[in-house]
């Protein structure tokens, strides 16, 4: 009985792996049908357990990763289920602003490098990589859940392609750190001397960061498109998400537009962040769904 | 056994959306209404209304059923009942769902499908032994 009851405690806590909705909805019911199985099973004097644990825990399993992607993909409309405070919105938006245009200081100007030392590096590629990368996805996330409903699959291809940027970004950050500390650790290969290394080192770094901003443009050029139609974006804003995507799309092939592209970002991402701060687009009910 | 865990009626249901017609209904969605084409049920009592109708073919776990369940809610197919005792198992009060006219509507759509495949079947001379030699 025992084992039993430890098999019913382990099902009530795996079903907190649903998305907070669905458990309130039906948490309560999910667990009384689970317990009338067993229920059964002990009428029934089945005490093959395993079997039958084995089963009911996989078939959930499947039901909560297939909740959890419904949410995913269903953008808007499940955005009770996955509400993010608005105050996130403008602190995405500040730390994006931030990493912005304090990385590039770290990186490019030398007194703030000698005064702190490694260390302003690896703050730099922590703006850069991880907070530039969360504070974009969590963006781009949020305006999905607001206008995502009338171009799900833009919106979905949109946060797809800054996640994609995001990593991309974590990335550079990777090898930035990894290169610093192998010059670290190794002074005596004299290694900032070689213009082999030099080269490797540039060429990965631009193409890597290039990529990044190529995905960033189809991220800010999907969501551009999806304010415009579905004008549930000031035209002004969706017009400078096409005006900025554009050029980040070319930074591969072009590396001068990067400033130019970084300017555009940052005022667009400013004015996002306060809108979604504000609440606006102004939040909407899931659309009914009728079977006439 | 495991042939409802592995499929999805979102598509199905939000497909509702988009066409005046009724959709085909996924397996776990038309034999959900099935079972509750007969009276109201909770979660238990479907899954063993459902095994009864497919004479034990269909096993309807947790997951399938309330994942299904949720979203046939939302669609409109069924309603939440009251929450009552069953007289037949314990004293636990437990949550009946109801089949709407919606899904009354969608369970005939989908039984006038099936009768129209069978009429073609048996315009071409088919039956389940037809293959059996092959």
């Amino acid at each position: 009985m025992s084992e039993l009851q430890s098999i019913r405690r382990l099902y009530r806590k795996f079903l907190t792996l649903y998305p907070r909705g669905f458990q309130e909805r039906l948490g309560e019911s999910m667990e009384q049908t689970f317990n009338d199985l067993c229920n059964e099973r002990i009428q029934q004097a089945q005490y093959r357990w395993s079997g039958f644990v084995l089963w009911i825990f996989i078939e959930t399993a499947i039901g909560i990763v297939r909740e959890h992607v419904l949410i995913i993909t269903a953008g808007a409309t499940m955005k009770n289920t996955l509400a993010i405070p608005r105050s996130t919105a403008l602190i995405s938006s500040i730390l994006l602003t931030v990493a912005f245009i304090v990385a590039p200081g770290i990186y490019l100007f030398g007194n703030l490098r000698d005064a702190m030392g490694p260390f302003a590096y690896a703050v730099a590629d922590f703006l850069y990589g991880p907070v530039w990368a969360a504070s974009l996805v969590a963006l781009v996330f949020m305006l999905r859940e607001r206008i995502g409903e009338r171009a799900p699959r833009r919106m979905s291809l949109a946060l797809l392609a800054a996640v994609l940027a995001a990593g991309t970004m974590i990335l550079v950050a990777c090898i930035r750190s990894a290169n610093r500390q192998y010059h670290l650790i190794h002074p005596e290969l004299h290694l900032e001397e070689s213009q082999t290394v030099l080269i490797v080192w540039m060429t990965l770094l631009a193409g890597v960061t290039g990529a990044g901003w190529h995905f960033l443009g189809w991220a800010l050029v999907l969501i551009g498109s999806t304010g415009w139609t579905s004008r549930r974006l000031p035209p002004q804003l969706s017009v400078l998400y096409l005006v900025a995507g554009a050029p980040s799309l070319f930074v591969y092939l072009l590396p001068e537009l990067e400033g130019l592209t970084v300017m555009l970002v940052m005022v667009v991402s400013i004015w996002q962040g306060i809108l979604l701060w504000k609440g606006e687009p102004e939040e909407t009910q899931a659309p009914e769904i009728t079977t006439s | 056994m495991f042939l409802l865990t592995t499929i999805s009626v979102a598509d199905i249901v939000v497909g509702m959306t988009s066409t005046n017609s009724t959709p085909p209904l996924t397996p776990a969605v038309f034999h959900i209404l099935l079972a509750l084409s007969s009276g109201e049920r909770h979660g238990y009592g479907i899954m063993k209304q459902v095994e009864a109708d497919s004479q034990g073919k269909v096993s309807m776990g947790p997951g399938t059923l309330y994942g299904s369940l949720k979203r046939m809610l939302d669609a409109g197919l069924v309603r939440e009942s009251d929450k009552r005792v069953d007289p037949e198992m314990d004293d636990e009060r437990r949550i009946y769902y109801q089949i709407t006219g919606a899904g009354t509507e969608a369970l005939a759509a989908e039984l006038e499908r099936y009768q129209r495949i069978v009429t073609i079947a048996q315009q071409r001379k088919l039956s389940p032994k037809t293959f059996s030699n092959e």
